[in-house]
């Protein structure tokens, strides 16, 4: 029973971790907390929802789409929206991504309906059962996913030209500038990363919980909580932050009540943020003023 | 700012009484059933964003969690009506003193974050207390029933709508005089060091944690006085109603009015609910357009879009 539940909540930990990893990237690129990064899963579960169950595409196309059209979006939302303000302060830029959070969820309803819908489960991969503890086919995809999207990441990250010119532009934006790094690019691009992992995030997540238009919010409070537990701006807390989440959950609502798990999680965030704002394994750091 | 204190009180007491004056006029003409629940409910929520406004466009706070003071206030009304036995009148009470309290304890360690932090943190608290509220089914009644079947108001031969109304633009006239004596005061001035810099609020001698506080308690407490009434009026209610979406909504209200009058909360909130009723079928595209709104407003016009109408206009006619 013990073990069962922490690998469900292992699972559902892997998908926060999705989720925190868009927010992470967008937070070191542009020092915005994206509101509408929830969203983006979302999106990614009913666009799968859409296209799978009313066009009868086959589901890897399905996915495909999921990512780009949610890619797609993360640029729109850079480009159209918070471009424009750059320099304002916190307040705006958080009523902004609300904003378009608000749209977005608005948008899907009116155009996918508002009713719950279903996506198959991926199958492919078989059910794992050792001893008594069984891992299902879906959350095997799911734990999969996220190794190869952090492995892809690291890679990125470190070995490519590009990665080191989004790092060093988050580690000193002017320096970075003046070696001809364009700022306005590496959000974008940062952007457009959140969107497609929030969008395979979503897509992943589809067939184990319905894809519904207000799937957003509470996955996207999810994904802060996972990237504030690991130290905001560091992926590999944002990975770690997110199993962390999925374990806590899935263990309330084992052995607690399952109606209190979401509260908990959010508890969870506020204590953090108040007491740890550096995240369970960060170092402090200190503000001169 | 300061030679300007006397005549910027008077001006406001005169918008006051021009407001109460309208609403009371409002009240005798209005015949129709529909448009009066749609001004009772854009009162209702003119209560909590003008405090919300306060803390907001004040004190430079902002909270995407405050749906929760207004629904600590809608289930104190209940649990006192309901389960106490209490008169309307000490239940009100109670859902201004308790979310006020909630909201003193809560403020010290919550408001210690600012910027980002701040918003995830009290969105964060807004959620809980959703949670909280569907689950703990011994007060709340959960998400059903809810709250169901509070005693009418009606009184004295006038009917359970038209006491609410005289009881909410009663609340909102207070809460507007409360609003802007704080403002036009020392404290309110403190506040506005406050927004534009903690530093020198700080150096000045301000005590900052408690100031922050106290704004926060007295915005926590108007919000939980708008949930006391909103539980009146609608007499059944379930969590649902106070969830992230009524957070949301209350802080539309104010950028949609003005980030530095408490004028402006009172446009925003009638904008809010007005316009979706008045517009058939919108219903379907409501959060679209509450979104774009949003988006627009806060690129072209982020002190707040009735504050920069009134400044468009204004000038115009000066100019002119």
């Amino acid at each position: 029973m013990f073990l069962q539940v922490v690998v469900s909540g292992i699972v559902v930990g892997c998908v926060y971790g999705m989720a925190a990893l868009g927010f992470t990237i967008v937070y070191n690129a542009t020092k915005i907390i994206n509101f509408a990064n929830g969203e983006f899963m979302m999106l990614g579960g009913v666009l799968l929802a859409g296209l799978v169950a009313a066009a009868k595409v086959p589901i890897p196309v399905g996915i495909l789409a999921a990512i780009a059209g949610c890619a797609l979006v993360g640029w729109v939302l850079q480009r159209g929206v918070l471009d424009g303000a750059r320099n304002s302060d916190p307040l705006t830029l958080v009523m902004l991504t609300i904003g378009s959070a608000l749209a977005l969820r608005g948008a899907a309803a009116l155009a996918f309906g508002r009713d719950v819908s279903f996506v198959p489960e991926f199958g492919v991969l078989p059910l794992v059962l050792l001893g008594n503890v069984y891992i299902p086919s879906q959350g095997l995809w799911i734990i999969m996913v996220l190794v190869v999207v952090s492995a892809a990441l690291w890679y990125v990250f470190s070995r490519t030209m590009l990665g080191k010119a989004m790092r060093a532009a988050s580690q000193e934006p002017r320096a970075a500038a003046l070696c001809g790094i364009e700022p306005r690019r590496t959000a974008a691009l940062a952007m457009i990363m959140a969107g497609s992992i929030g969008g395979l995030a979503g897509a992943m997540l589809a067939p184990m919980s319905a894809a519904f238009y207000e799937n957003g919010i509470f996955l996207g409070l999810k994904g802060f909580a996972a990237a504030v537990a690991g130290g905001l701006g560091n992926p590999l807390g944002a990975v770690v932050g997110g199993l962390l989440i999925g374990l806590v959950e899935s263990l309330t609502s084992g052995f607690v009540a399952s109606g209190f798990k979401d509260a908990v999680s959010f508890m969870l965030l506020i204590l953090v943020l108040i007491l740890r704002p550096q995240g369970l394994v960060g170092k402090a750091v200190v503000r001169r003023v | 700012m300061t030679l300007h204190k006397t005549s910027r009180l008077r001006r406001d007491w005169q918008i006051l009484a021009l407001v109460a004056a309208l609403l009371a006029l409002v009240e005798f003409c209005v015949s129709s059933q529909f448009h009066r629940s749609v001004i009772i409910l854009s009162m209702i929520h003119s209560v909590a964003a003008v405090g919300l406004t306060l803390l907001v466009g004040y004190a430079g706070q902002v909270s995407l969690g405050h749906g929760a003071f207004v629904g600590i206030g809608a289930y104190t009304v209940a649990f006192c009506l309901q389960r106490l036995g209490l008169p309307v009148v000490f239940a009100l009470a109670a859902a201004v003193v308790l979310p006020g309290i909630l909201g003193f304890l809560i403020a010290r360690p919550i408001l210690r974050l600012s910027g980002h932090n701040l918003a995830l943190g009290t969105l964060a608290l807004g959620a809980v207390f959703y949670v909280v509220a569907a689950q703990v089914r011994d007060v709340t009644g959960g998400l059903d029933p809810g709250i169901v079947d509070l005693p009418s108001m009606a009184f004295a031969g006038l009917a359970h709508e038209r006491v609410v109304f005289w009881l909410s633009i009663f609340a909102l006239c207070l809460a507007a005089a409360i609003a802007a004596s704080i403002v036009d005061g020392r404290f309110g001035r403190g506040l506005m060091i406050l927004r534009s810099s903690e530093l020198v609020a700080e150096c000045i001698g301000m005590n900052t944690a408690r100031a922050k506080s106290m704004i926060f308690a007295v915005s926590a407490s108007l919000a939980g006085l708008s949930g006391g009434l909103l539980a009146l009026y609608l007499r059944s209610f379930n969590a649902s109603a106070f969830g992230v979406g009524l957070s949301i909504e209350l802080l539309m209200m104010v950028i949609v009015g003005s980030l530095s009058t408490i004028w402006g909360a009172m446009f925003g909130s009638f904008a809010i609910i007005v316009l979706p009723n008045l517009l058939e079928g919108f219903d379907q595209a409501k959060q679209v357009v509450y979104g774009v709104a949003m988006i627009l407003i806060m690129l072209f016009a982020p002190n707040g879009l009735g504050e920069t109408l009134f400044r468009v206009f204004t000038f115009r006619r000066k100019s002119a």
